[in-house]
């Protein structure tokens, strides 16, 4: 494999006396796609917003063994190095392109104006650059459309204009922010195929984040999942829906309606709460909610490895019960 | 449009009407302004001819019929006392009124925007204390009082401004400055809390993500939201800025409208005050229908209806 | 969790010292407020060269005590203040429930008042009314209240037509309760938190517009203390004696202050979002 285009070791963030990432490690290569799970709270918005160097510095502290974006190092780049790296190397697709898209400008103008910054085009280049990307992204009439503000869009069409900006600047990696959560289900399905084609059509590093496991099948070729700032699994994606090892990947896969399971079996929620994120957690942070835990639950587990590029962060993957 | 501006046109044309109404009732239900008008020992005969000569001995409704077709033909009757066009008069005041107004909207503008921004970037620190202080002291000082205050300090001990009068442009410095003072500190307040909202925004986090300059995501992202509700509260403010001339024209002798106004009350001219209140209202009106127009060049999600 | 909210505490401080003072006049003022002292007329400040110990805060042009009279014009503010504030609520709050509720047409006509009242330059509104109908307490106090009816009928106008969709109304009224009933049992009481912050509000805007009118000498009899009439007798006096203006300006000032800090920290309070 080729030097990756993301690459993260032990990412620690920290919003004052909360610490919301404790050491995730990840690395992305061209092509590849990740899939990164959890719950809200999770820490998985906070991981990605320090990829974009977007924390807020008075209010959030990042820190990481290594932090780098092809190449270049996140943590001690100028305001300039990151400016080139957001919209440019990178491209950010987020939740609700409602709340995502600048109501008072134009979907065109909204495109244009990343053109007109990372590819140094002119005005009139960069009207024609947006119609075209949104060509691109299966906007029916883009000329028209080019012209209209996001409320005239419907909800699939406006995630279609917010992945056209993220894909203004030709980034390698795109990082996908539950792109469609805030979508109806019959769109939903048309985004994921919208977004899986152009990742391997340019052979884009994908980062896809999410809460729902079920989604990641289709999209991710390795599915991480993070727990209380922690990873607790990673995985191929085949390996990881055959075999989860680690008791939550276990509750989240159980908690994923499944059709060819009796009704009263569907949808069995984790009992209990994530852990609070300002206070030190002591040992394991799941054990409080794991059916399966015992005494050396104490002893924080270490990610342990279960198989080729597969690792849990849990004692039972030595010990099962 | 077209439809829009006829609706609106409409309901300021009703607006006025009420206004109208209102005054002509309130100036009706106080008396009979003949015996103001004529000596105490004046004959009877001499009264009814007065009365028949300025209309009064119709039936009030018809009185009121008639001043509203006087008046849609610019004509809003004499003033009792000057024996002049109301219009006239009015027009002639109203000038230095909006000269008053005008300096001062300018300087709530600009102070507000510069003093409600930066309180949003500073947010939390020792400047947006000092500013949200001020605005504190700007809303709970009240204005004649600063007016009063000022004359002091500049007009009298320092003498570097004229006390009164608009002989010279430097006249209009410092009942603007009085003026414009609960404006500033409205419109500061107000985009503040925008601004902070504003920068909390998804859309923010959006145009930072898509690598653009600082300058431009403030300036073109934010501020441009945080404006929306600050353009609703200008105009607002713009004919409060009017009304509130008055008091501070009696200050500093500023010949504008107020001062009319409070001459014409204290000699029970109707007519003139009538008219004042009248083309004051339609002032008001006639901004507000401007500020929906704006609005809806700054906000595509409002439709013209 | 919640900081103190030490902006809140300021203004009900202030506002408790003011209701005290008006509260106590008659025992800690220390002279008649119409009491002349004949021999002392335009005594400065006691701290000032000149000031006479028996009057700390100075005497006006006919030797009345600028302290006693300040403390007794404190009951013209806050009674004027809060009861124009009261009938402007209960005058724009009815009025907004009744848009609000029914819709169509009563809609139009109350929206219609709202509009021409905000179209009426209000000084000069004001000054008409006093200058027609002449002043006395209880005219300025309704002139004030027509001031402020309005912030009253917009907000809840605005909330009733939002809480009237919700479902428990809904349930209510397929049910059968009657109009009334509903208005007052379910649609009010959701309404009061901001008509508690317009209250408090409009008690500053009456209190600031109170004293100006009285600067103007139009409204209450200028013969009774009140801390606008101050203003307009030391401004002739402004040169020699800045005494007498200057302090009941700043009794008014921190009086409004009071008022406009709790109204700033009621509405944070009754809406977190808001707080900003």
């Amino acid at each position: 494999m080729s030097a990756p285009l993301l690459a993260m070791t032990n990412l620690q963030v920290r919003f004052g006396a909360l610490h919301a990432v404790r050491g995730v490690s990840l690395a992305v290569g061209a092509g590849e796609s990740l899939g990164i799970v959890g719950e809200s709270g999770s820490g998985k918005s906070a991981t990605m917003l320090s990829v974009m160097g977007l924390h807020d510095r008075r209010a959030a502290w990042v820190g990481a063994d290594q932090l780098s974006v092809g190449g270049m190092d996140v943590l001690s780049a100028g305001e300039d190095q990151l400016r080139a790296l957001r919209g440019g190397q990178v491209g950010m697709v987020f939740q609700d392109p409602l709340s995502a898209l600048n109501p008072l400008f134009t979907a065109g103008f909204q495109i244009a104006e990343v053109l007109r910054r990372h590819r140094d085009l002119d005005r009139r280049q960069a009207r024609e650059g947006a119609v075209a990307l949104l060509a691109q992204v299966g906007v029916p009439d883009p000329k028209r459309r080019a012209g209209q503000y996001p409320h005239q869009f419907s909800g699939g069409m406006r995630q279609r204009v917010m992945i056209a900006t993220a894909l203004a600047g030709e980034p390698k990696l795109l990082i996908a922010d539950e792109p469609t959560t805030a979508l109806d289900v019959t769109v939903q399905a048309e985004i994921v195929r919208l977004i899986q084609d152009i990742q391997e059509r340019s052979r884009l590093g994908l980062v896809w984040v999410t809460h729902d496991l079920a989604l990641l099948a289709r999209i991710a070729d390795r599915v991480m999942v993070l727990y209380a700032g922690q990873v607790v699994e990673q995985a191929p994606a085949a390996e990881l829906y055959a075999r989860p090892r680690h008791p939550y990947t276990v509750g989240l896969l159980s908690t994923v309606a499944r059709l060819d399971q009796p009704r009263g079996q569907r949808a069995r929620a984790i009992p209990g709460q994530p852990p609070r994120l300002d206070l030190p957690i002591v040992g394991c942070a799941f054990a409080p909610r794991c059916p399966l835990r015992f005494e050396r639950c104490l002893e924080a587990p270490p990610l342990i490895e279960t198989g080729p590029d597969a690792a849990a962060a849990c004692w039972r993957v030595e010990t099962p019960a | 449009m077209s439809t829009f501006l006829v609706r609106r046109l409409f309901s300021a044309c009703l607006v006025l009407l009420g206004v109208s109404l209102a005054t002509f009732m309130v100036a009706r239900s106080t008396g009979d302004p003949i015996t103001l008008l004529v000596p105490s020992n004046a004959t009877e005969a001499a009264r009814t001819e007065l009365r028949a000569h300025l209309g009064l001995d119709q039936p009030a409704p018809v009185q009121y019929a008639l001043f509203l077709l006087h008046a849609v033909q610019g004509d809003l009757g004499s003033s009792f006392v000057y024996k002049q066009r109301v219009l006239d008069l009015v027009v002639n005041r109203l000038g230095a009124t909006f000269e008053l107004a005008l300096a001062a909207f300018a300087i709530a503008l600009v102070l507000g925007i510069g003093l409600g921004m930066l309180a949003a970037l500073k947010r939390n620190t020792v400047v947006d204390f000092a500013i949200t202080a001020f605005t504190m002291m700007g809303l709970a000082i009240p204005p004649f009082w600063l007016g009063l205050i000022l004359i002091i300090v500049f007009a009298v001990r320092l003498q570097v401004l004229p006390v009164s009068g608009s002989d010279t442009a430097a006249a209009v410095i410092l009942p603007a400055i009085t003026l414009s003072l609960q404006s500033t500190a409205r419109l500061a307040r107000l985009l503040r809390s925008s601004m902070i909202e504003v920068l909390e925004a998804d859309y923010i986090r959006t145009a930072r993500a898509k690598g653009l300059m600082g300058r431009r995501v403030l300036w073109l992202h934010a501020f441009r939201n945080a404006l929306i509700p600050l353009v609703t509260m200008a105009g607002l403010e713009l004919g409060d800025l009017i009304s509130s001339a008055v008091v501070i024209e009696a200050i500093f002798a500023w010949p504008g409208l107020g001062r009319l106004a409070i001459t014409a009350v204290a000699q029970r001219d109707f007519p003139l005050l009538q008219g004042a209140v009248l083309v004051a209202a339609a002032c008001f009106v006639t901004i507000n229908l401007l500020v929906d127009w704006l609005y809806t060049r700054i906000d595509p999600r409002v439709v013209l209806r | 969790m919640r900081p103190v909210p030490w902006l809140g505490v300021l203004g009900s401080l202030l506002i408790a010292v003011a209701v005290a003072v008006a509260v106590t006049a008659p025992w800690i003022a220390p002279a008649k407020p119409t009491q002349l002292d004949l021999r002392a007329r335009l005594a400065p400040p006691a701290w000032v060269d000149g000031g006479k110990s028996n009057h700390l805060l100075g005497t006006d042009n006919v030797g009345r005590d600028v302290l006693s009279r300040v403390i007794w014009g404190s009951r013209i503010s806050l009674t004027v203040g809060t009861a124009a504030a009261l009938l402007g609520m209960l005058l724009g709050s009815t009025l907004g429930l009744l848009a609000g509720y029914f819709r169509g047409g009563v809609d139009a006509v109350i929206s219609w008042l709202i509009n021409v009242q905000l179209a009426f330059p209000f000084t000069l509104l004001a000054i008409f009314l006093l200058g027609t109908v002449g002043g006395g307490f209880a005219a300025v106090v309704v002139v004030l209240a027509l001031a402020t009816w309005v912030n009253y009928a917009r907000i809840v106008r605005g909330q009733v037509l939002a809480i009237r969709e919700r479902d428990y109304v809904l349930a209510a009224r397929a049910v059968g309760v009657p109009t009334g009933r509903t208005l007052l049992r379910y649609i009010l009481p959701n309404t009061a938190a901001p008509i508690v912050v317009v209250a408090s509000f409009s008690t500053a805007q009456a209190i600031l517009t109170q004293a100006a009118l009285s600067f103007l000498g139009v409204g209450i009899d200028p013969s009774v203390p009140s801390w606008g009439a101050m203003l307009d007798e030391g401004r002739n006096y402004l040169q020699s004696a800045w005494w007498i203006a200057v302090f009941p300006g700043l009794a008014i000032a921190l009086t409004v202050l009071g008022v406009n800090l709790l109204g700033d920290w009621l509405r944070d309070w009754l809406d977190p979002k808001s707080a900003a």
